[in-house]
């Protein structure tokens, strides 16, 4: 599916300009005038980002931030707000907001968060990607690495020979593009995320 | 015989000491133009600074140093009295002899009239300059405070503002930015469109800075003839700014006609907006659900307007309830924009400077109204 970036905002001329704007930019739009509306038209195949308005009658941002969360939605969230508070940014961040932007939005500074978020969305499907062309004898050998468990000790786990598991380690290093076990961790942490999301 | 004179002299003497002692002046006078007086007593010269014999010649009458832009208002009050035979009280100004205008207060009635049928009238005027002085003072001192506290009103509402304001002008900066684009490309068509929207825009931001600007002016602290539904209509647009973030609706109940009334606009819109920001902080902080709505209303009764504010909150509890128009009560405590708690004590004293009463009362199961009153214009005394 093509990266969209999806506007939730109860003020019709904010979402109209926004989407102007970032369409002028050849970005695709999709409007949605509350988050009860895009969350029923949410799904797990939507890419791109999302941009939202914090105070919205019915579910606010920091609500459809949360319900997001809860149904596996990993798309970037970049929040927008006529009267924003420094306590208000800082909830935003720490539960994972891309950003925090504060009306009247500076235009090139909403393009590059914009472009950001994709750039974020794309490796997060990448990632996915990877993740999901692991079989599932690798997945179980990857998940048993991560815990920082002996190939000794997996083999026995899994009643498996050892030099089965150093091929399925090595498998899932190479499909994770990982050179080290901390790298493998990283991967297999990003990857999985999105994977349970779903 | 003689000793019948001496009373008559004891009670003239008697009389004559009265009206030395009079904190003002008695007079007898026809009802003529500039009201020619027969009998002034002693307090005459106190007053207008001219003798009782001057008037009582009429080398010079009373209609002659009352204050020019009076002296019509006068006459056509007390010839309605005269006409029906009724006691009269009236307030006016004079130009004394030296020095500045005076105002008095004069009260008389019809005691006789001449076979022509020219009423003879006896009354007693005396200075009210200096309780004038008091009442513009005070009345002076209320508008400063009123406007010290409309002031501190925008204030709280700042946050609203600030929001109703970043709409128009994010929407702005988008549609401005993109017609540049849109320029460049030579995509016609679409910038006329978008041109016509930054319009849209830039009036819809205008529009807010009109609605607040009413509560930053000083009033002229005078009473205009005003039209009710424009005055509540517009105290509701601007109510509304905060109804939005607090997602709560104000819903106006309005009859089809109003008669005008005779206010201080500003000073009552400010009243109306403090009994509607109360009440919405009431009902946020009994947890009311979104799009509750509360109601302003205005009806016609006895020939007064009154004009009702019923929110859906917790109501007023009792321990507040004799306090509740007292400096710096607040039971919203628990609110940030609580503010100085100074909003109802100046509301009834703007209400009570018009002649009305502020009313609350309860309501069950749950909410609180405010009512007052207001005169119709042209109705009762002027």
């Amino acid at each position: 599916m093509n990266q969209q970036v999806f506007i939730v905002d109860d003020d019709c001329a904010v979402r109209d300009s926004i989407s102007l704007w970032l369409s002028c930019h050849d970005y695709q739009t999709a409007c949605f005038e509350d988050a009860v509306q895009f969350s029923q038209q949410f799904n797990v195949d939507m890419r791109g980002c999302i941009i939202a308005d914090i105070r919205m009658p019915g579910m606010d941002g920091f609500e459809l931030q949360a319900h997001l969360h809860n149904i596996g939605c990993q798309l970037p969230l970049i929040f927008i707000t006529g009267h924003g508070t420094v306590p208000m940014a800082v909830e935003a961040m720490r539960k994972g907001a891309l950003d925090y932007l504060r009306k009247p939005v500076d235009e090139q500074q909403l393009l590059h968060k914009v472009a950001e978020a994709f750039a974020l969305d794309q490796a997060h499907a990448m990632e996915t990607q990877k993740f999901a062309s692991l079989t599932r004898r690798e997945r179980q050998v990857a998940e048993l690495v991560v815990e920082g468990l002996a190939n000794k000790v997996i083999a026995a786990d899994l009643n498996i020979s050892e030099r089965t598991v150093e091929v399925h380690r090595s498998n899932v290093m190479r499909k994770l593009e990982a050179k080290t076990v901390a790298g493998l961790v990283k991967a297999y942490l990003l990857s999985s995320h999105a994977e349970h999301g779903n | 015989m003689t000793q019948l004179t001496d009373t008559h002299n004891n009670a003239d003497d008697g009389l004559q000491t009265l009206f030395k002692n009079l904190p003002g002046m008695a007079y007898r006078c026809l009802n003529l133009p500039h009201w020619p007086m027969s009998f002034v007593s002693e307090g005459c010269e106190t007053l207008c600074g001219y003798q009782s014999q001057e008037l009582e010649s009429q080398s010079i009458l009373w209609g002659d140093f009352t204050h020019r832009h009076d002296v019509a208002e006068v006459d056509r009050q007390v010839r309605a009295a005269a006409d029906l035979g009724q006691p009269f009280e009236v307030e006016y100004r004079i130009v004394p002899r030296t020095g500045p205008h005076k105002w008095v207060w004069e009260r008389g009635r019809v005691v006789d009239r001449l076979k022509d049928g020219t009423a003879v009238i006896e009354g007693f005027i005396t200075d009210i300059t200096s309780l004038r002085h008091a009442e513009r003072l005070v009345g002076e001192q209320r508008e400063q405070l009123a406007h010290v506290e409309r002031l501190n009103t925008l204030g709280e509402m700042t946050a609203a503002i600030a929001h109703e304001l970043n709409q128009p002008l994010t929407a702005i900066a988008m549609y401005s930015t993109s017609a540049k684009l849109l320029a460049q490309q030579g995509q016609t068509d679409q910038l006329i469109v978008v041109m016509d929207k930054l319009a849209q825009q830039s009036y819809r931001a205008g529009a807010v800075i009109e609605r607040m600007q009413t509560m930053s002016y000083q009033s002229s602290h005078q009473q205009d003839h005003v039209n009710p539904t424009d005055l509540l209509r517009e105290i509701k647009d601007l109510a509304e700014i905060e109804a939005q973030i607090r997602h709560f609706t104000i819903d106006l109940q309005l009859p089809q006609y109003l008669p005008l009334i005779s206010c201080d606009a500003i000073q009552i819109q400010q009243v109306i907006l403090n009994l509607l920001r109360n009440g919405m902080q009431a009902m946020q902080t009994s947890a009311c659900a979104e799009g509750s709505a509360i109601i302003l209303s205005a009806q016609v009764r006895e020939d007064q307007l009154w004009i009702k504010v019923t929110d859906q909150g917790t109501g007023i509890e009792e321990a507040m309830a004799d306090k509740l128009f007292l400096a710096f009560a607040s039971n919203k405590h628990t609110d940030k924009a609580a503010g100085m708690g100074l909003g109802l004590t100046i509301g009834k004293a703007i209400i009570e400077a018009h002649g009305g009463r502020l009313n609350y009362r309860n309501l069950s199961p749950q909410g609180a109204e405010f009512s007052f009153n207001l005169g119709i214009a042209g109705q009762g005394s002027t």
